[in-house]
């Protein structure tokens, strides 16, 4: 609710509650946010783009641009120094004093509305098109290969409707000294599970949160989801299925501890949509193989 | 002029550390409090000088009560020199003798400041960083510090004063002679000097008043002969102490 | 006059005090030098004589003009205040390692402004409030937080050096845990927000919430130096400063409050920077002078050009990309301030 409320004022003050209009110039990109460079690249637009930030990390073409920062901490004497004809930006792109800075030089800004489902991914890849005037033909196949990617995923989620479960699925974004870091309801976590149409293992509060091992043994996740860097941080796999919170729940205890690129994971860009359809399938072999 | 103190009492929570102690300390005279330790002499210091205030009694510097006096005006009528403190950072002795410095002119007082700095012995070590110095140099600055925070006494100014606590504590004792004669000469001008000395004949060659204390009350003050006197010496320090006259001397000598 | 004092002549060797004199204009000197390098210096290219004859292109004057000169200031005024209060601090606490921090200011002002990132939103400020919202609120929690230490260790007529830093330790861990606790309240947007502001960074410099904090830096700073003699005099130990006429409680309040608002307004921008405060004093002793007059001075000229140079290295080094200016800040005054505790321990 509060983030919903504070998403919604940010995008009013940002002024862009829709998708922005297409830009003058969209020769030289500066992109903030990996899901959106990510998009540019689907769009066989890639040779405009300049410089990206430091979330930009897929594909491992993009890592090579030159960096402007973070998503959320840009530099504006950086952003401008690349000489960019239009910033392409996430929602939550800032500081705000920063893109005040740059759209008084007279840079375009176009941000990209944010919205955590399937449809919302596409609307993203669309209005990205729209504004950098990309090729139709590109547009067409790439949002013709989500579109199918999208009834794949409404048919899995048919077919899991049929069968009652009580599968869960918990996302961890970290194991601080063996305390998981899980996402509970209004995070991009939940969306993800409910673009898959998968329960989340924690409904009872908001946000990320620490769970203690009790909980977590408690809530029992038949799934956990774990973003690759995470995993390497917590020291590997096989260090994770030894920790105590993890080690006595179903997904461990089933060998159904995933890792998963953290930015497809999350990012709600168009690799999310192919995430999304994984997890459903493994809910569903879940279902199909227990008794 | 003079300090009066009346009927002062002091106490920390229950316990009383000085008891109605009562007293006139004139100016022009050398007055040596002394007395075993825990008898309050610091505290009584402490006290006159304001650091304290009295649970009950009043104290009067040259006739106006202490209490309508501020610290700055408290300042220009005496000055302490209290026992050695640490200093965090590296100030010179001259950083250190200039603090004295308040008004008037700035290069008059750099002249008294050498002229006392030479008396004391401390001239030679004007620039030098004070944490290098020792106890004893250290205790000479100090001195010339507290002696610079007076105005140039003369005769006809009668109404400052000297407060030293166990001055001569780190000197040898040409040294401790010395300042005690420089606090003499003080004396003759006009200041009134206050010590708290340790050394009994030092208080019988030097002092014009003595006050003497036991568990925080004066059991004795007055002249010179007339406090510094076997019974009493023995009485306050629980010890057996006697005292002879020196008649070349022309002083008290006291021994145990 | 009976001249007991003054019969020996008196051949002055000066130090010549014009001599801290000299020092602190080469000092000034220095900064103003960083001052330049940091305005023609970034990653937008800027050619200086292009810039004399006002040949600068729309976006170049805008970068010049709106995004430098504010972010240089700032730093200027930043690692000044921090200096001067981190002299102030030490002097007053007659400890070589006292910063601001000490005091709770930082805590202070980062619970403000975690209070006001998370809650914030919920309150319904005037638009042209909404700027400097942040910025009052950190000021807001730097002040409440240090009276809040200033009332707590006043006891009765004195209060020693080791109460107030004990109750600052503890005042430290309470604004601790009630930043644990909006830290936990938050959402990921705003923790991110949260952990941002408290790495510290110059590059959130606007001249609208620059000048408001330059009134009150500079007030701050007045305030300070008018205490230079008192400090001074503090030296030889509470008790002696009070018999040579400092109010010493009324001084210690004076210096901590205003030492709260002006490093809170800095650091109310800034967000928080490490180790300025505990290294520019002594780096200023070494160079100029223990006494406070010359000390708060230099701690300011020093103060300021390290920090507009540590900002220009920050936003030179990994462009077009900035490194936290807290990394170099702490790189620099990491070793330093071992060396400081080595050179103690000797002594």
């Amino acid at each position: 609710m509060i983030r919903a409320f504070g998403l919604a004022l940010l995008a009013v003050w940002q002024g862009a509650v829709a998708c922005p209009p297409p830009a003058t110039d969209s020769s030289r990109l500066a992109i903030s946010g990996g899901s959106i460079t990510e998009i540019v690249y689907l769009l066989n637009e890639s040779a405009k783009i300049v410089a990206a930030d430091r979330t930009s990390n897929y594909p491992t073409a993009a890592t090579k641009l030159p960096s402007i920062g973070y998503v959320r901490n840009l530099s504006a004497e950086g952003v401008l120094s690349i000489e960019p004809t239009l910033i392409l930006a996430e929602n939550d792109t800032g500081p705000p004093i920063v893109l005040d800075q740059l759209r008084k030089t007279g840079v375009e800004i176009a941000i990209i509305p944010e919205q955590m489902d399937a449809k919302g991914i596409i609307s993203k890849v669309e209005c990205v098109a729209s504004v950098i005037n990309a090729d139709p033909k590109s547009t067409a196949t790439a949002t013709a290969k989500l579109a199918q990617d999208l009834a794949v995923l409404e048919r899995l989620k048919n077919a899991e409707r049929q069968v009652e479960t009580n599968i869960t699925v918990a996302v961890i974004l970290g194991l601080d000294n063996g305390q998981p870091t899980v996402g509970g309801i209004n995070t991009s976590a939940n969306s993800i599970l409910e673009m898959a149409g998968a329960t989340n293992a924690f409904e009872s509060f908001e946000g990320w949160k620490p769970v203690p091992a009790e909980s977590m043994l408690e809530a029992n996740p038949d799934i956990i989801i774990m973003p690759i860097r995470s995993v390497k941080m917590a020291g590997g796999l096989e260090k994770i299925l030894s920790m105590q919170a993890i080690k006595l729940t179903n997904a461990a205890m089933n060998n159904r501890v995933i890792a998963i690129d953290g930015m497809a994971l999350l990012g709600f860009g168009p690799r999310t949509l192919g995430v999304a359809i994984d997890i459903a399938k493994e809910n569903q072999s879940f279902s199909d193989s227990s008794p | 002029m003079s300090v009066r103190l009346e009927n002062i009492t002091y106490k920390i929570g229950a316990q009383p550390i000085v008891r109605g102690a009562s007293t006139l300390i004139k100016s022009g005279h050398l007055t040596v409090i002394i007395g075993p330790n825990g008898a309050g002499k610091s505290t009584l210091v402490k006290l006159i000088c304001g650091e304290i205030t009295p649970n009950s009694g009043a104290i009067f510097l040259n006739d106006t009560a202490l209490s309508l006096l501020d610290l700055k005006a408290q300042a220009r009528i005496r000055s302490v020199m209290t026992q050695s403190t640490s200093m965090a950072f590296d100030f010179t002795v001259r950083d250190i003798l200039e603090l004295s410095w308040s008004k008037g002119s700035f290069s008059s007082f750099q002249a008294r400041m050498c002229g006392l700095a030479e008396k004391n012995e401390v001239r030679h070590l004007l620039y030098q960083n004070f944490r290098t110095l020792s106890g004893g140099e250290q205790q000479r600055v100090l001195f010339t510090r507290a002696l610079l925070q007076i105005d140039e006494p003369s005769t006809s100014r009668d109404d400052q004063y000297l407060f030293l606590d166990e001055p001569t504590a780190h000197l040898d004792i040409k040294h401790e002679l010395h300042t005690l004669q420089l606090c003499r000469e003080y004396t003759c001008a006009g200041l009134g000097v206050v010590a708290v000395l340790h050394d009994l004949n030092l208080a019988a060659r030097f002092a014009d008043q003595i006050i003497l204390m036991k568990s925080g009350e004066i059991v004795s003050q007055g002249q010179t002969t007339d406090v510094l006197t076997a019974k009493h010496l023995t009485e306050s320090y629980e010890t057996p102490i006697d005292v002879l006259f020196d008649a070349p001397k022309n002083r008290l000598f006291i021994y145990t | 006059m009976t001249g007991i004092d003054s019969h020996i002549s008196a051949e002055i060797t000066t130090e010549k005090p014009a001599s801290h004199t000299f020092k602190l204009v080469v000092m000034a000197f220095v900064l103003a030098l960083s001052i330049g390098f940091a305005l023609i210096t970034g990653a937008v290219s800027i050619d200086i004589r292009a810039a004399i004859h006002g040949e600068l292109s729309y976006v170049q004057n805008e970068v010049l003009q709106n995004i430098r000169a504010p972010r240089v200031l700032l730093a200027v005024l930043t690692g000044a205040i921090l200096g001067i209060a981190g002299a102030s601090l030490q002097g007053l606490f007659r400890n070589p390692l006292a910063d601001p921090g000490l005091i709770g200011v930082s805590s202070g002002a980062a619970l403000g402004a975690i209070a006001m990132i998370v809650i914030g939103e919920q309150i319904n400020m005037p638009v042209a409030l909404r700027p400097y919202a942040l910025p009052i609120a950190a000021i807001f929690g730097a002040f409440v937080v240090t009276s809040l230490l200033v009332t707590l260790a006043s006891h009765k007529r004195t209060s020693s050096v080791m109460h107030i830093l004990l109750v600052g330790i503890a005042i430290n861990a309470i604004a601790g845990v009630g930043i644990g606790i909006f830290q936990y309240l938050s959402d990921d947007g705003q923790l991110r927000t949260l952990t941002f502001w408290m790495m510290g960074s110059l590059g959130r410099s606007t001249w609208t919430t620059l000048i408001p904090t330059m009134f009150l830096i500079v007030f701050s700073t007045a305030t300070l130096f008018k205490s230079s003699k008192d400090l001074d005099i503090m030296q030889l130990g509470e008790p002696q400063a009070q018999y040579m006429g400092v109010e010493v409680n009324k001084l210690k309040k004076k210096i901590i409050l205003s030492t709260a608002i002006g490093v809170g307004a800095a650091v109310s921008i800034t967000g928080l920077i490490g180790f300025v405060g505990l290294v520019v004093p002594h780096i200023t002793r070494l160079l100029i002078s223990v006494r406070h007059t010359p000390l708060l001075i230099g701690s300011g000229i020093v103060g300021g050009a390290l920090l507009a140079a540590s900002d220009l290295l920050a936003r030179v080094l990994m462009t077009p990309a900035e490194i936290p200016i807290s990394i170099i800040t702490s790189a620099v005054g990491a070793p330093f301030f071992l060396w400081l505790v080595m050179r103690i321990r000797v002594q």
